[in-house]
């Protein structure tokens, strides 16, 4: 497959703006705004698509100049592989700081209002956060759904796991998802349907996931008066791995490697290159791009859509029509060159629009446009996951950074009546090591070289011993929605083309720091049973230290953004519908993770792409009303000009 | 070109460092063959410092770059009075223990104030293909050095770096090991004391 | 029937075997070129170079799965597995030999020849007559070495020929030549990413599917109503046209003719190249030195790797995930560290592997019969 992005399938500002016959307008090209795209072009529709960053990642060598640019960052921060572009920025974590009382900081794009400072990313850029994602795609359990009424926390969803389980299915085969249902069949854990396999097997645990099963197998933990017995299972997750033959009833599936390319073939298989965040350098990864290029090849099919895209254009304002409350139009600031703010603005229109720019940008471009929904909920119940980390040395060589950045977790407390009183978490195996919490295994070369004074052998040996015994735990903590955590905007803060940039509000409840206290004793009882020297330590002067009942806790963002227009029952209670449709808007979809009222303790990727499946039907149901109405569709010729290959099929 | 015109070429920013120090150590005439020893006692000394061979440096192909990086940030000097200070312990402690070496190249060397330093950052160029700004302290007393601050020498020194071979592992992003290649335990290369056995 | 068929089913399995030989002969030339080229510059003779050499180990496997299918017996380890470079192809005896070297013009220019088309060759019979040296190694159809094939193109439809002819004798009596263990062929599941799907050959249907799939993969797709070639039915693109690509400059897309690629423009840096001695040996280099050691320890490694790729044709299909792909991995290191050290004594040239595998086995011991 290859993500043909031409001259034809660009479109310019001005004729953009000049065609009023989209079926659908789509605000962002990551997992959601692909995946839409591809639900409507293939039932026939006209989309427009707008991209907010620059398009680098449609060729292979501006792929790499990706990976490059990681590369030859020192800091190595997540964000390390885009440049910076300050007509769509993003947050970046490297100038993050402490917040004392009543401060604000706005060093960052992201304003941080307090009284907590998160390091929350996402990506602007084609692909969006799908560029850098970790991968990782376990459903959500059914409890997930109804925290409010089991658990008295939280909200509860309008529809339940089993409304969405056949859109899990399909989100699965698209991401091509490698995972073992076996080892995930677990009471508390999320339901498969009989004989259910995923597209790929499961990835292999690493020599380290071995090594911390061997410790706690067999073993159990008491909370709340439940005897949890302890196993590491391996997460499934988007990535390629060994196509299973029992797939889709035994016809199978075969992997969709790099796409940003033609005559090369690699990324069918997950080589292990430990760098999924924050770039997959050989795209063994789902990124939406493969999504994408499902699309673009759908335009030289006569009975297909097509989509047009506008990169470097920048939705700045949602018009409504104030009649009937349907939108009428989207303001875009086109730019052409990141360096420089000049840029034009447009108008453009479609049947129905669609926003999917991730909870956070969402919720910035509604308010910036003036439009808080009737509930007022608009930003409100922001969520994302608390992550804790908890690090040690294993006593013999575990083969840190090594395999993919996680392969396997204990999941076992991702669920059980203990969450009536403390939140819930899913824990992560690490296999890079404590990058994440020191800056691994930078760190230990100049503490080795320049405090330990060690060079030669002595320094090859220190080495060893402290880089390849790595282990840590990454403990994703629920957070359940919480009308005060919240996004706003602030006209006196805006990017360089003027728009108002998102401020967050953010404090961590006592029920989530309940559950990080557990997960810092659940570490230390694990390590104890593995005989692991506990490294842990959390700095005051970090800013996400946290005291919880006379702790200092470490807590950081999971980049896992929901709650900014949650779906509800009625327009009172909520931003969006089941359907992710706007109750204001009729012609609006805010697709995303910012619909989710709750995310328990699953990356919230795949819940996304299931949630698309189910959007996508509610708006070819309103198209095809819309459609009697008599506009027809007009489709432009398409650019037979290209390759594919026979894993096209 | 003699030393003094490789390091003004050098201070050209337009001039790629690893070529320009290739040039130089393959040129011709008194310059060359004088660039070509200090070039050796350059990876001699980084042999005894990393416990790498020098098959082993080489194979990285970064010697000249971090050659010139050195040269680049804190100048020809005092890379020169560096290796003199280390062939002069070598040709002391010939035929005495590593121990005995080690001594003596942290008195002289890792301890000296000027030298030591320096000789750290060596270090680090080889294990992690970074240049680590020198301490605050260093640069008042021997300073100013305009180029002192951190950076990547290149992605491929970042992908050479040679603490990822020390630990039987891969820089993150590049030489993967293979599709379930991580089930395995590392293959962590021997090394001797003071030379590496393969 | 003419003299040169492929008569029996013995021969069928020399002829097999001789094209598993001929497809891991062209590895060590092309994974030298591609290690030869800088880190970081000419990524697209790079991504060509890579598909390429992939698409050999690929086609060595499609080999030993059509050797399996018929019970015949594969074994990487016997003297004269891999030759001795500078080395012959079977159609290249009068104008050129394969050399491990670096990405230069000249090492192009090779690669071109050895996947030329059919109708791109000199020739217009299947063989020709030709005086063999006796110690060239080369591809025959007859035991005396004195005709071979015009083009591997040629000797492969030979090898379809005689499937089907064999088959249909077989058939006649009521038996089949497909009597080698299923359990011992290659799939996907078993099988690295890149360059095709691995079918099981079990049937005439899969033979000839995955003999077509090499010679279409190799020199192009290739029929009297399409004469162009440059892709084939499913999009992809065939090495001669790949490696063409470098040679004009510019990347063929859908519906070129041969000769007149009209997609993105390719630049090559010839001076970003490690330039290494030709056709190493073992004994161009200081004995005892490091790099000594080093190509001494390359040639044990690949040694083990075609022992181990032997054990996972013949029935043990894990260990060709398990071992034989990280191994591939650690040898593009191994060549690497090679390749960026000087030769001492060469010129100024760099070193590189030198693939002396019947010499290895020699030193250790375990040269099979």
């Amino acid at each position: 497959m290859h993500l043909r992005i031409d001259p034809t399938r660009l479109t310019t500002p001005h004729e953009a703006a000049g065609d009023g016959n989209y079926d659908a307008v789509i605000v962002g090209s990551g997992v959601s705004g692909a995946m839409i795209a591809e639900q409507l072009c293939k039932e026939g529709k006209r989309v427009l698509m707008l991209e907010a960053g620059p398009i680098t990642s449609k060729s292979l060598r501006g792929y790499n100049d990706y990976v490059t640019n990681y590369f030859v960052s020192p800091g190595k921060d997540s964000q390390a592989p885009f440049p910076e572009n300050p007509n769509a920025p993003m947050p970046r974590t490297p100038l993050l700081r402490k917040l004392q009382p009543g401060q604000v900081d706005s060093n960052t794009y992201m304003v941080q209002t307090g009284p907590y400072v998160t390091d929350t990313v996402y990506s602007r850029t084609l692909g969006g956060t799908t560029m850098h994602w970790q991968a990782k795609t376990p459903r959500m359990v059914p409890e997930d759904f109804k925290t409010r009424t089991l658990y008295d926390q939280g909200l509860d969803w309008p529809i339940s796991y089993d409304d969405l389980e056949p859109d899990y299915q399909r989100a699965e085969r698209e991401m091509g998802v490698s995972g073992d249902v076996t080892a995930l069949r677990y009471p508390g854990g999320s339901p498969y349907p009989k004989d259910y396999v995923y597209p790929m097997k499961g990835m292999p645990p690493s020599y380290l996931d071995q090594m911390v099963n061997d410790g706690i197998e067999g073993t159990s933990v008491e909370l709340d008066g439940q005897t949890i017995p302890l196993q590491v299972r391996p997460f499934p997750q988007a990535r390629n791995g060994i196509p299973n033959e029992a797939y889709d009833g035994g016809k199978g599936y075969t992997p969709i490697g790099a796409v940003n390319t033609h005559q090369v073939d690699f990324g069918e298989r997950c080589q292990g290159n430990t760098n999924c965040v924050p770039i997959c350098p050989v795209q063994a990864k789902y990124w939406s791009g493969k999504t994408l290029a499902k699309v673009l090849r759908m335009n030289d099919e006569p009975d297909k859509g097509e989509i047009k895209i506008l990169p470097q254009a920048v939705a700045s304002k949602v018009e409504i029509n104030p009649e009937n409350g349907h939108v009428a139009g989207i303001q875009v600031k086109v730019y052409k060159n990141p360096d420089s703010p000049e840029h034009e603005t447009i108008t453009v229109r479609g049947k129905i629009y669609v926003i999917t720019t991730a909870a956070i940008e969402t919720a910035r471009l509604l308010l910036a446009s003036g439009l808080p929904s009737t509930s007022g909920l608009v930003g409100r119940n922001y969520i994302d996951h608390a992550y804790l980390f908890s690090w040690g040395l294993t006593p013999k060589i575990c083969g840190a950074y090594r395999g993919t950045d996680c392969i396997s977790g204990i999941l076992d407390l991702r669920n059980g009546p203990f969450r009536k009183h403390q939140a819930a978490f899913s824990v992560d195996i690490n296999n890079n090591g404590w990058s994440v919490a020191t800056s691994s295994p930078y760190t230990d070369v100049t503490a080795l070289v320049d405090d330990g004074n060690l060079f030669g052998s002595q320094l090859r040996r220190g080495l060893v011993d402290r880089v390849s015994r790595q282990l840590l735990f990454a403990f994703m903590i629920d957070v359940p929605a919480n009308e005060s955590n919240r996004v706003t905007v602030d006209p006196q803060y805006t990017d360089a083309l003027g728009n108002m940039r998102p401020n967050l509000s953010f404090t961590t409840p006592e029920y989530s720091m309940r559950g990080a206290a557990y997960a810092r004793q659940f570490a230390k009882t694990v390590f104890s049973r593995m005989g692991v020297i506990d490294y842990t330590q959390y700095s005051p002067s970090n800013f996400g230290y946290v005291v919880y009942e006379g702790e200092g806790y470490e807590i950081h963002g999971g980049c896992h953004l929901g709650g900014t227009h949650i779906m509800g029952t009625n327009k009172n209670n909520s931003v969006v519908d089941a359907n992710q449709r706007s109750w204001d808007h009729a012609n609006l979809y805010l697709a995303g993770g910012g619909s989710m009222p709750s995310i328990g303790t699953a990356n919230i990727t795949l819940t996304i792409a299931a949630l698309c499946y189910r959007s996508t039907r509610a708006m070819l149901k309103q198209l095809s009303f819309e459609t009697t109405t008599g506009a027809t569709i007009h489709k432009t010729t398409g650019y037979h000009h290209g390759f594919s290959r026979h894993c096209d099929t | 070109m003699n030393k003094t015109e490789f390091y003004a070429k050098l201070s050209t920013p337009a001039n790629d460092p690893a070529s320009l120090a290739l040039a130089a150590i393959q040129g011709d005439g008194e310059a060359g063959t004088y660039l070509r020893g200090v070039y050796d006692q350059f990876l001699a000394f980084s042999v005894e410092v990393t416990a790498f061979s020098r098959f082993d440096l080489e194979g990285t192909g970064q010697g000249e770059a971090y050659f010139a990086t050195v040269i680049q940030v804190v100048g020809y000097e005092i890379l020169e009075q560096l290796l003199d200070t280390f062939t002069s312990i070598i040709n002391q402690t010939g035929g005495e223990s590593t121990l005995v070496r080690n001594d003596l190249l942290r008195r002289r060397l890792f301890g000296n104030e000027r030298l030591g330093p320096i000789a750290r950052n060596i270090v680090k160029l080889w294990f992690t293909g970074n240049w680590y700004q020198l301490p605050r302290n260093w640069s008042e007393k021997f300073g100013p050095a305009p180029k002192d601050v951190t950076f990547t020498v290149s992605a491929n020194a970042y992908v050479e770096g040679l603490l990822w071979t020390t630990i039987g592992a891969h820089p993150a992003g590049a030489k993967a090991q293979g599709y379930g290649s991580w089930a395995n335990p590392p293959r962590i290369p021997e090394f001797g004391s003071d030379a590496v056995v393969r | 029937m003419d003299s040169h068929d492929i008569a029996t089913l013995e021969s069928l399995e020399e002829h097999l075997f001789s094209a598993m030989v001929l497809e891991h002969a062209t590895l060590p030339a092309y994974l030298t070129a591609l290690y030869s080229i800088k880190p970081g510059t000419n990524q697209d003779a790079s991504n060509i170079l890579r598909v390429v050499a992939v698409e050999e180990m690929l086609h060595m496997t499609i080999a030993a799965n059509l050797l399996n299918a018929i019970g015949g017996t594969v074994n990487l380890t016997q003297t004269g597995f891999v030759p001795s470079y500078p080395t012959y192809l079977p159609d290249s005896i009068d104008d050129f030999q394969i050399h491990i070297e670096a990405f230069t013009p000249s090492a192009l220019e090779t690669f071109l020849k050895i996947e030329r088309p059919v109708y791109l060759g000199t020739v217009q019979q299947r063989v020709v007559k030709r005086r063999i040296p006796n110690h060239v190694w080369c591809l025959s159809p007859n035991k005396d070495g004195t005709t071979q094939y015009t083009t591997i193109g040629e000797f492969y439809n030979a090898i379809k020929e005689s499937f089907i002819r064999l088959e249909a004798e077989a058939q006649a009596k009521g038996s089949t030549i497909f009597t080698g263990d299923p359990a011992f062929q290659i799939t996907s599941e078993y099988y690295y990413s890149g360059g095709g799907k691995l079918f099981p050959v079990t049937n005439l249907d899969s033979a000839v599917q995955a003999i077509d799939l090499v010679i279409e993969q190799g020199e192009g797709y290739v029929d009297e109503d399409k004469p162009t070639g440059v892709f084939d039915q499913y999009g992809e693109i065939a090495h001669f046209y790949r490696f063409e690509q470098l040679r004009l400059g510019r990347y063929y897309v859908r519906g070129d003719k041969p000769g007149f690629p009209t997609g993105p423009a390719i630049e090559i840096d010839w001076d970003a190249v490690y330039l290494t001695v030709v056709d190493p040996k073992l004994a161009d280099y200081p004995e005892g030195s490091e790099l000594y050691q080093a190509a001494l320890n390359f040639n044990i490694a690949y040694a083990q790797f075609l022992a181990l790729l032997t054990e996972a044709y013949n029935g043990k299909r894990e260990l060709m995930m398990r071992a034989a792909v990280p191994a591939m991995f650690d040898f593009r290191n191994l060549m690497n560290r090679l390749i960026r050290n000087p030769a001492p004594q060469q010129h100024g040239r760099h070193a590189a592997a030198t693939f002396e595998i019947d010499a290895t086995n020699a030193i250790l011991g375990t040269a099979k019969a």
